[in-house]
């Protein structure tokens, strides 16, 4: 296996990383963050020493984007990654010249926190989450811990070779009819902020939000994506010509779980529940039922066949598999906006809750999970992670405005959760 | 374990570290801080040079005046100095972010300068037809290196190549200043070593070409 891994020295990009090359820029940064908060200070020599152990463990991570004549792709460079000053703007740009070697992804540290951001080509939220596990299992082994390693991909364990390939090729099914077309979405009408993104960092207890979506007989996913929907909602009969009736949110799903599939690569789809405002106001519980429905009808194992299959088969075919990249180019960033930031008003993505053995519990405080930074259309996005008694949630903002952070927060609120804010 | 802390971000150091890896934070560093003995380096020796050729160009001014009650001899001097300052001065300001206006007022200092030697005392017959000319040539000279360096994409044969161009052609064009000076355009040995240096300069082209296409090809078949 290992022979094998060493032997490739490029790799496709996966299916979902596609498009970003293309849409990346300075603000549209495409970068994702995830930190842990340490209760004691960060040793940077213990740190240093977990990276250079983990790095040959995960090779398609030390790789650099180059552009071929007809795809972008990764190639193993041999930079080595170090461990960087943590400090605001977070998110940045990976370099806009593919022809260095400049990895796409950094660990950072800071007096207790140790971050790793990496650029959505590599990977989504599940593999940021799982590298940044690795690492801490590392760290910790450093710190003379003894911890036990199941479910780290920690130096040792052998590399799988689902964890690098494409998981959306091995899932795709040829023929399937694609999924219906979705007309445009409301879009909040505030105007771009020229400087980098704001954040707003809350902070919950996971107990507490866990009751709350229980007595609803939802899960926390359910939970807050109905409130988001019922800020939108809010916001949307303040604003004197909403540009569509539609109330759209993108909800990242993990497809690992779905699949069984343990990639460290990019696999995740969307769910993309939606409220007509023609139809008129909606009760938070109908909200509720309505996400509910939503959902369960979208992660139904063949809804998800149908959307791997609208994705992945146009690179199947020849036509455009010997199409110049600069064409693909053109067609990719017209579907962004076509399939993407149109058709949504809202991105809100929950990583889940952080497992790390239990002996972590009185090392690490908690995490903060940070969404690439959101387009101009949406303005605003939403990204949240649990860890041990906390649920922190990270509102990413470009607009002037914080009406839809203030409005979700007040309807929490209103539903009895306290929510601590946070300095991001 | 044997740790201390950064006095700067905060973090846990190695014992045997000296100098915290991600701030770049010294022990040594806050110690010369508190004492107040850091200096501003970034402009440092430009001051250092001012006040000594200020002084000299001062002491020569001086010395020349107490003789005669009158200024004679030290104008050359002087006038070398206040080049040699200038030249430092336009390095120190635009030489990292404005290379080519570097240059160029390089050029106009070293006109001036001779310009300066003609007009004083010491009539030089050749400034206009060969002093000048030359100063062209050296400073194109520069200038076409500089931009080799600046806009090489891929430094090594390909920049040994524009080196040997532009040694080639330096030879032609200083001959042909020097003939222009003497009354009669003439090419003899300045043909001889440009012939000599055009296929070098087309063998490192050649050499990198070859290489480029073959990293290039490789590169974009990755299909």
């Amino acid at each position: 296996m290992e022979t094998r891994t060493k032997r490739i020295r490029w790799y496709k990009l996966d299916n979902a990383a596609k498009i970003y090359p293309v849409i990346t820029n300075k603000r549209r940064t495409s970068v994702i963050r995830l930190s842990a908060h340490l209760k004691k200070r960060v040793h940077i020599g213990a740190l240093e020493r977990a990276l250079e152990r983990l790095t040959p463990r995960f090779p398609v991570f030390q790789t650099a984007l180059r552009k071929g004549f007809f795809w972008y792709y990764l190639e193993q460079v041999s930079t080595k990654p170090k461990v960087e000053y943590d400090h605001t703007p977070y998110c940045r740009q990976f370099t806009s010249s593919h022809q260095k070697d400049c990895l796409l992804f950094r660990v950072r540290a800071s007096e207790r926190t140790i971050a790793v951001e990496f650029y959505h080509v590599l990977t989504d939220g599940g593999g940021v989450a799982e590298f940044l596990k690795a690492l801490l299992w590392e760290y910790y082994l450093q710190l003379d811990h003894n911890l036990p390693s199941e479910g780290i991909l920690h130096a040792h364990k052998p590399i799988h070779p689902d964890e690098w390939k494409d998981a959306y090729k091995k899932t795709f099914r040829q023929g399937l009819p694609y999924p219906l077309k979705r007309e445009k979405a409301f879009h909040l009408p505030y105007k771009i902020k020229p400087a980098n993104f704001q954040l707003v960092k809350a902070e919950m207890a996971t107990t507490e939000l866990l009751k709350k979506a229980r007595s609803y007989q939802v899960s926390v996913t359910v939970y807050l994506t109905a409130t988001y929907l019922f800020a939108l909602q809010k916001l949307y009969w303040s604003v004197k010509k909403p540009n569509s009736p539609i109330i759209r949110i993108q909800v990242p799903m993990n497809l690992r779980k779905v699949f069984k599939i343990r990639t460290i690569r990019n696999f995740a789809l969307f769910v993309q529940p939606e409220i007509d405002m023609r139809l008129g106001k909606y009760t938070f519980e109908e909200l509720i039922k309505l996400v509910y429905h939503f959902m369960q009808l979208e992660t139904d194992t063949k809804q998800i066949h149908r959307i791997i299959t609208r994705n992945v088969h146009p690179e199947k075919q020849w036509v455009l598999r010997v199409a110049p990249r600069f064409l693909k180019d053109l067609v990719l960033y017209s579907k962004f906006f076509a399939e993407g930031a149109n058709i949504q008003s809202g991105v809100i993505t929950n990583l889940g809750r952080i497992d790390l053995p239990e002996a972590l519990k009185e090392e690490i405080d908690h995490f903060s999970f940070i969404a690439p930074p959101p387009n101009h259309k949406f303005k605003v996005n939403l990204a949240m992670v649990s860890y041990n008694e906390k649920t922190l949630l990270h509102f990413g903002n470009i607009s002037h405005s914080k009406k839809l952070e203030r409005t979700f927060i007040e309807r929490l609120q209103e539903d009895g959760l306290t929510i601590k804010l946070l300095t991001p | 374990m044997n740790e201390k802390k950064c006095n700067d971000c905060g973090v846990i150091l190695d014992a045997d570290m000296d100098e915290c890896p991600l701030c770049g934070h010294r022990e040594e560093q806050s110690k010369k801080e508190s004492k107040g003995l850091k200096l501003p380096r970034k402009g440092l020796m430009w001051e250092l040079f001012s006040i000594i050729l200020g002084a000299a160009a001062l002491i020569i001014l001086v010395t020349d005046y107490a003789g005669e009650r009158t200024l004679e001899w030290s104008a050359i001097p002087v006038g070398s100095i206040v080049y040699v300052w200038l030249l430092l001065t336009f390095m120190h300001f635009f030489g990292q972010r404005h290379l080519y206006f570097m240059f160029f007022l390089h050029y106009l200092s070293t006109i001036g300068l001779l310009i300066l030697i003609d007009s004083v005392h010491i009539p030089i017959t050749w400034v206009y037809s060969l002093g000048i000319p030359i100063a062209t040539l050296v400073s194109l000279t520069l200038i076409a290196g500089a931009a080799s360096h600046r806009h090489c994409q891929f430094p090594g044969l390909q920049l040994l190549g524009h080196w040997f161009v532009i040694l080639a052609l330096f030879p032609v064009g200083l001959q042909t200043a020097i003939s222009m000076h003497m009354g009669q355009f003439h090419l003899s040995w300045s043909l001889i070593a440009c012939i000599s240096l055009i296929p070098a300069a087309l063998l490192f082209y050649y050499l990198h070409y070859r290489m480029k296409l073959w990293i290039d090809l490789r590169n974009y078949f990755h299909v």
